[in-house]
């Protein structure tokens, strides 16, 4: 009788605690551990800036904890490549990568994938196929946009020359070759790759301007660094509005580069939309949900007359 | 066993059923309950706090309008206004701007603007030389309506130079001797209106956002989100001007508007937040339950066990009676029908013992005036018969015979009557018999043959006294006397197995021993009363029986129990 009573009241404990634990899961969600691999650590890049908040916005929501690691400049691919491996050692829920080159990063995602870590590329995938889960702007049709607007402002007989952040990252390799099949090649003077670096951007349209051709009517600059490096060196040439600026993304610099009428057009990312879709990406495949192979944040044109409209404040400018 | 086990799980069952099944009505009854309270304690709690935060608001842009009025009111604005362009007199003014506004985190900047264009502000950069002022909402409302004062909805101010911050302003006219010569514009930054919203706490997930009239964001804790189309409030504006808890999607608003300023208050609730809210409390409805469950659970033991254990101890009480022990008490203390029924039962014990304490002494009683009686008997027919045999000596005059009797008959009234024992040894009625068969010896002469023997070491064992004499009388007088000639007697003892059989064999007539009996006066009672004596001391196993013995003659064996 009383080991029964004892048998009952063990039972009764026991099936308390299957319904605590039950109810308890159900209430108390454990935190996921995501890493997120970036191209750069330059804190200079609004960009980046703006990514990094996007992510933040999303793990506060979905209670993420994530650590975000890069390169210190987006040329050292080398750097990225070992980031990934170490990452890997360190077992994350999940890994957002913007990959530096999408051709040697391949191994690196196959790698993520062998580990059996979920894994998003944010901003800029790599060539590597089955596709990686891709979240961020569909750069080729942004490449195409830039170069219908190029065309309504461009004078005749006048040239464009594009100015790429880095040709091997699939960032600038789209967007270049949305550009050049939108314009035309004949419409293309030349492409320069500037190794992400917003001093090769100056001197690159410095060269290119300062050596009296003439028939350079446009410089598209295809990201925000080589943007400012360009826009830099078009006003300090004294060119402003002369020779029209075309530039991917957006900065307070380029905004007065904007109203001051350097920069013609500027095509802005949704870089906060990138990284808070990115991480809400990582988080449905952490919990098994189906999530599009590919997320297009999508693409504003801004000029000069639609800076401030009510839903542009909203994309440019953040709310602190 | 098994039965008294079954009232025990039966009352158990019953009391488990009867309250588990209460205690978890009575816990999921109060679990609904309190969901319930939680969801009308926080509809009306929450749509207070709406008010609250509202009024908050309000007084905030109050003291922003009163602030206004200080600035409007100040000599060094006036004089600005009347001379723009006067260096010392922007200084001056500058400088009182800097000086009010070094504490106040939530004002942005504050620019005094007049119409011809130069300004003065709290701030060291210039105006942003491509601002667009002039076709900005606050400027010209400010311009076109200078008795009111003109508050925007969220934008972004790029009139400082270099900076493009969110603001909200309240912007009027700045009117000198009935004309409109300048705008005032207070930029708020959101750290007050923030801070108001945000010390409004709503639940976990819950929180308040601010719209103007046509639903527009003011401030809301996501604006970031809401901007970046990320998130989106489904509440239409029409519906901002309901009260008390507008559901839309998975969200419960709860609005507060202001007609002064036009803003509306939205306090926003999950809807399922309120549901996992009060999942949230479940566990701890489960761990009372269970605490409860095994409060009862051991109750319901105590209770049965309570109930059944006297019933046990009855139980095992009265199967000891069963078994033959009366000193049986059942320790049972209870006031209840059970208590009374152990009383009863005791009580018929106790009663049960007396009349068996009785009984026994009654039969012991009984047996032995039985057998006083029978002494009694004894007596006076053997001492006739032998005064008898002494007379009918006496008259032959053999007086050496006489002396022979008479001595032996001394020696039979010192091993019979004077020996107060019940048991005697053997040897001693032994002796008693020969004594007896010698004084008939005498009386008979050679008619009577006798020998005696004894198995050896049987002597000593004790006997019922006066056993054997009835029946050697009982030998002569029935067997002998009749017999035509003389006749044998023998006395053998001996052990078999666990009796001593003494055995007395004669020769004479013989005799059947069912109607021989009470065949003569006087002689019968002898043999019948050895029997009888026998059983009375020994139990029913022994006795006196008869044999016929071949070759004529009687064999009276008598069965004793081996007493050394």
């Amino acid at each position: 009788m009383r080991r029964r009573l004892a048998v009952s009241i063990a039972v009764l404990v026991a099936f308390t605690a299957v319904l605590y634990a039950f109810f308890s899961t159900l209430i108390f969600v454990p935190e996921k551990q995501i890493v997120v691999i970036g191209k750069t650590m330059d804190d200079t890049i609004e960009f980046w800036k703006n990514v990094k908040e996007g992510l933040s916005a999303a793990a506060e929501e979905y209670h993420i904890k994530y650590e975000y690691v890069a390169p210190q400049t987006e040329k050292d691919i080398e750097e990225q490549i070992a980031l990934v491996k170490d990452v890997v050692l360190q077992k994350p829920d999940a890994i957002i990568l913007s990959a530096a080159d999408s051709e040697l990063l391949n191994e690196s995602v196959r790698n993520i994938q062998a580990a059996g870590i979920p894994l998003v590329t944010m901003d800029s995938g790599v060539d590597y196929s089955p596709a990686v889960p891709f979240v961020g702007t569909d750069n080729y049709n942004a490449g195409l946009l830039t170069a219908e607007q190029i065309k309504t402002f461009l004078e005749p007989g006048k040239k464009v020359v594009v100015l790429n952040h880095y040709s091997n990252a699939q960032t600038g390799a789209e967007r270049e070759q949305g550009i050049v099949d939108g314009l035309g090649a004949d419409l293309v003077a030349g492409t320069y790759n500037c190794y992400a670096s917003d001093g090769e951007a100056y001197e690159v349209t410095v060269d290119v301007l300062g050596s009296g051709a003439t028939e350079i009517g446009c410089i598209c600059a295809i990201n925000e660094v080589v943007a400012r490096g360009a826009a830099r060196a078009v006003s300090d040439l004294g060119l402003s509005g002369s020779v029209k600026l075309a530039v991917f993304d957006s900065s307070q610099e380029l905004i007065r580069f904007i109203e001051n009428g350097t920069v013609t057009v500027a095509v802005v990312q949704k870089p906060f939309n990138m990284g808070y879709l990115a991480m809400k990406s990582a988080f449905d495949l952490i919990h098994y949900r189906n999530i599009p192979a590919e997320t297009d944040t999508g693409i504003v044109i801004i000029n000069k007359n639609n800076l401030f409209t009510p839903e542009n404040q909203k994309l440019l400018f953040s709310f602190q | 066993m098994a039965k008294r086990r079954q009232i025990m799980y039966t009352l158990m069952k019953a009391l488990l059923a009867v309250m588990l099944s209460m205690c978890f009505l009575i816990v999921l009854v109060s679990f609904v309950l309190n969901a319930n309270t939680i969801n009308d304690k926080e509809t009306t709690a929450i749509q207070e706090m709406a008010g609250r935060v509202d009024q908050e608001i309000y007084t905030y842009i109050n003291s922003m309008h009163d602030l206004s009025e200080l600035i409007l009111l100040d000599d060094d604005v006036t004089l600005f206004i009347e001379a723009p362009e006067n260096a010392s007199l922007q200084d001056e003014l500058k400088n009182k701007l800097v000086r009010v506004l070094e504490n106040r985190q939530d004002i942005s900047s504050i620019v005094v603007l007049s119409t011809n264009g130069t300004a003065v502000t709290n701030r060291n950069s210039d105006l942003n030389p491509y601002a667009n002022y002039r076709d900005a909402d606050w400027y010209v409302k400010a311009i076109n309506y200078p008795n009111q004062y003109f508050l925007s909805p969220s934008y972004v101010q790029n009139l400082i130079g270099g900076e493009y911050r969110w603001v909200v302003s309240l912007s009027r006219a700045i009117v000198s001797r009935g004309e409109v010569k300048g705008v005032l514009l207070i930029d708020l930054n959101f750290t007050t209106i923030r801070s108001v919203c945000e010390t409004a706490g709503i639940g976990e997930k819950g929180y308040v956002y601010l719209t103007d009239q046509n639903g527009n964001i003011i401030y809301h804790p996501f604006q970031r989100l809401v901007y970046s189309n990320l998130k989106s409030e489904t509440l239409s504006p029409e519906r901002l001007s309901e009260e008390g808890g507008v559901r839309s999607g998975d969200k419960i608003y709860f609005i507060s508007g202001n007609n002064e300023i036009q803003w509306q208050t939205v306090c926003v609730l999950y809807a399922n937040q309120l549901w996992r809210e009060k999942i949230a409390v479940l566990p701890y409805y489960i761990l009372i339950a269970a605490v409860f469950a095994i409060v009862i659970l051991l109750l319901s033991y105590t209770i049965s066990k309570q109930i059944t254990q006297p019933l046990r101890h009855l139980q095992t009480a009265m199967s000891q009676v069963e078994r033959g022990d009366l000193n049986v008490v059942a320790k049972i203390h209870s006031d209840n029908e059970i208590g009374e029924l152990a009383e009863t039962f005791n009580h018929m014990t106790q009663q049960l013992n007396q009349l068996m304490k009785q009984n026994k002494e009654e039969m012991e009683q009984r047996r032995a005036s039985e057998l006083k009686a029978l002494y009694a008997q004894i007596k006076p027919h053997f001492l006739y018969n032998t005064l008898e045999s002494i007379i009918w000596m006496a008259e032959k005059n053999s007086q050496k015979d006489i002396v022979f009797m008479t001595k032996n008959l001394a020696r039979l009234f010192r091993t019979s009557i004077s020996v107060k024992d019940e048991l005697v040894p053997l040897s001693l009625e032994l002796e008693n018999a020969e004594s007896y068969l010698a004084i008939q010896k005498i009386r008979y002469g050679s008619k009577i043959n006798y020998c005696i023997d004894t198995e050896e070491g049987v002597e000593n064992y004790k006997v019922v006294r006066l056993l054997l004499q009835p029946i050697v009388e009982n030998a002569i007088y029935h067997g002998i006397k009749p017999k035509e000639g003389s006749g044998n007697i023998s006395i053998y003892a001996y052990t078999s197995e666990l009796d001593l059989i003494i055995e007395i064999t004669d020769d004479g007539v013989g005799f059947d021993p069912a109607n021989a009996k009470p065949s003569k006066e006087g002689t019968g009672i002898g043999i019948e009363n050895v029997d009888s004596r026998i059983k009375l001391y020994f139990g029913e196993n022994y006795g006196l029986t008869f044999k016929d013995r071949k070759g004529g003659g009687v064999r009276a064996i008598i069965t004793l129990p081996i007493l050394p």
